[in-house]
């Protein structure tokens, strides 16, 4: 057993819903056919669960309560009810937040959940500006954007990453064919996933002349738009020792924010935060400090991949390899199952799918998923440590969880 | 075809200074009265990492810097930039130091780089609604 720090929580149920919506069913909905699936495997009844941190799906700062009606009939006493508005970086913040409630006796059992309505609730162009297989959400999500001194100038999500990756590219030469190995990996492990939209194998040359979105980002360095949810339960250590499912222990996790406007990191290479070198470091750092890990005890690592270059400055700042060299760390196969550092074995945003707010949790189901030796075809030999991460939009924001096996 | 026309910025309250002075094809920023630094994008507190200060004026800046990063963008963020696309957007690191996001204008895509000094020039989009743009310093 790996020795660590800190086992104060554990998971015990994990639940998802598929990564389609073809009836377009809602996201309430959703969530709570994700929700029933944690349960139901945990063993818990409505009763059991008193602590909540969600994602309203339906932009409703009353949905806390909207959900406390469904699941209180047993039990009105929730005691944790709390958004986790920070995007794409939920996981990480979700995690800490459930582990601090149930080590404090604040609450015995709280559910995580997040996802959305992400592909059938896009706002489709009358004349089909985005070809046949990427929605159009991904370029009318606005979150992250200034409307007032972003949007005039035509800037959508994929050209805010874009100029990540161009700059990237100017200072350490890394190259469109090693960002394609990073796709190429996510979607071989698809295939390998039922859940994942997309399992059909490709090619670095099939990411190279699939279209371009916005230089140097084609469309398959971009993530596939999904609907879906999902939903985890985090408990006491104490508790967890009598789940019915092998808990997964949260053995450190961290956070740190940064721009809300890009121009804020355009900085020269004598600071220590740009746009290629991010507070990543600093959320990696906390949680292995409080694990007592490094990265070369990560087994195997299920990071966001908004895009393949959301992939690349990860790898850099939670020190899987030097800044500058994760072009060349990606090569050969490394993140594919096998590999040394298999990375994203459920598919992963790029082809398992997107569900927009909430896109960490499914990162974090795999890693579970994994620990606990249930991954099939795609398992991971002797895993021990995940690393889980969520990131924002925006690439300026990052969250770190990292779990260890029973 | 109302639908296809781009939107126009969405002010915001204490913005209004610069976008006054675009309309006069003036680029104004911030400029910290306790350390004289520039800033951009428009907030209350000074930006430099020392400096606490609330008090500012708006003061005229030379438009030229240089770009920081950029990219062509071949699928545009909706219709209403079909007719541009494809089309550079741009960070611009002024020469006062301040970093804002624009478009890269009068000249090919091709021909934009990380380096590539430019200059401002205004763009009249609506009556008292003029957008800063930048093109290759002659």
């Amino acid at each position: 057993m790996i020795e660590t720090l800190s086992r104060e929580a554990a998971i015990i149920g994990i639940g998802s819903t598929e990564m389609r919506n073809p009836d377009g069913r809602s996201g309430m909905s959703l969530y709570m056919e994700a929700i029933k699936n944690a349960m139901e495997e945990a063993e818990l009844t409505k009763s059991d669960i008193d602590g909540f941190l969600v994602y309203p799906p339906n932009g409703s700062m009353r949905f806390h309560t909207e959900l406390t009606e469904q699941l209180g009939s047993a039990n009105f006493g929730k005691s944790l009810c709390d958004f986790p508005l920070v995007g794409g970086l939920m996981v990480g913040l979700a995690v800490n937040k459930a582990r601090s409630a149930v080590f404090h006796d604040q609450c015995k059992n709280v559910i995580v959940v997040g996802g959305g309505t992400w592909r059938s609730s896009s706002h489709r162009t009358p004349i089909g500006l985005s070809g046949v297989d990427l929605s159009e959400s991904i370029y009318h999500s606005r979150e992250p954007i200034s409307m007032e001194y972003e949007f005039p100038y035509g800037l959508h999500l994929p050209a805010l990453a874009a100029m990540v990756t161009q700059r990237h590219m100017q200072e350490f030469g890394t190259t469109s064919e090693q960002l394609a190995a990073i796709a190429v990996a996510a979607r071989k492990h698809a295939a390998l996933n039922e859940r994942a939209l997309l399992r059909t194998p490709i090619s670095v040359d099939d990411v190279l002349s699939s279209r371009m979105i916005a230089e140097p980002l084609h469309l398959l360095d971009c993530s596939y738009i999904a609907d879906g949810a999902s939903a985890f339960i985090v408990t006491s250590a104490e508790r967890a020792r009598d789940a019915v499912q092998e808990p997964v222990w949260i053995l450190g996790s961290g956070q740190a924010q940064s721009f809300q406007h890009m121009g804020h990191l355009c900085r020269g290479s004598d600071s220590e935060f740009d746009l290629v070198r991010t507070v990543g470091k600093i959320a990696a750092g906390q949680a292995f400090t409080q694990a007592g890990l490094g990265p070369e005890d990560v087994d195997v690592a299920e990071l966001n991949d908004s895009f393949t270059t959301t992939v690349l400055l990860q790898l850099e700042d939670y020190g899987f390899c030097a800044k500058g060299e994760a072009g060349d760390f990606v090569a050969d196969g490394r993140l594919e199952l096998g590999g040394a550092l298999p990375l994203n074995t459920h598919g992963g945003l790029l082809s398992e799918g997107d569900n927009g707010l909430g896109n960490s949790i499914p990162a974090l189901i795999e890693a579970v998923t994994q620990l606990r030796g249930d991954a099939g075809e795609r398992q991971v030999e002797g895993a021990e440590v995940a690393m889980v991460s969520g990131v924002s939009e925006s690439l300026s924001s990052y969250s770190v969880a990292l779990l260890g096996r029973n | 075809m109302a639908d296809l026309a781009k939107p126009l910025p969405q002010f915001t309250p204490g913005s209004e200074p610069y976008w006054d002075a675009l309309s006069n094809h003036e680029l104004r920023l911030q400029r910290c009265h306790a350390c004289g630094t520039f800033r951009f994008y428009p907030s209350p507190m000074c930006h430099a990492p020392d400096c606490m200060g609330l008090d500012y004026d708006w003061a005229e800046v030379s438009g030229r810097g240089e770009v920081y990063t950029y990219t062509v963008v071949h699928r545009p963020v909706s219709e209403a930039w079909v007719d541009d696309t494809p089309y550079v957007i741009a960070m611009i690191r002024l020469d006062e130091g301040p970093v804002m996001m624009s478009n890269v204008v009068d000249c090919e895509p091709a021909d934009v780089r990380i380096g590539l000094p430019v200059e401002v020039v205004f763009r009249d989009l609506a009556e008292g609604v003029t957008l800063p743009c930048f093109r290759p310093a002659s």
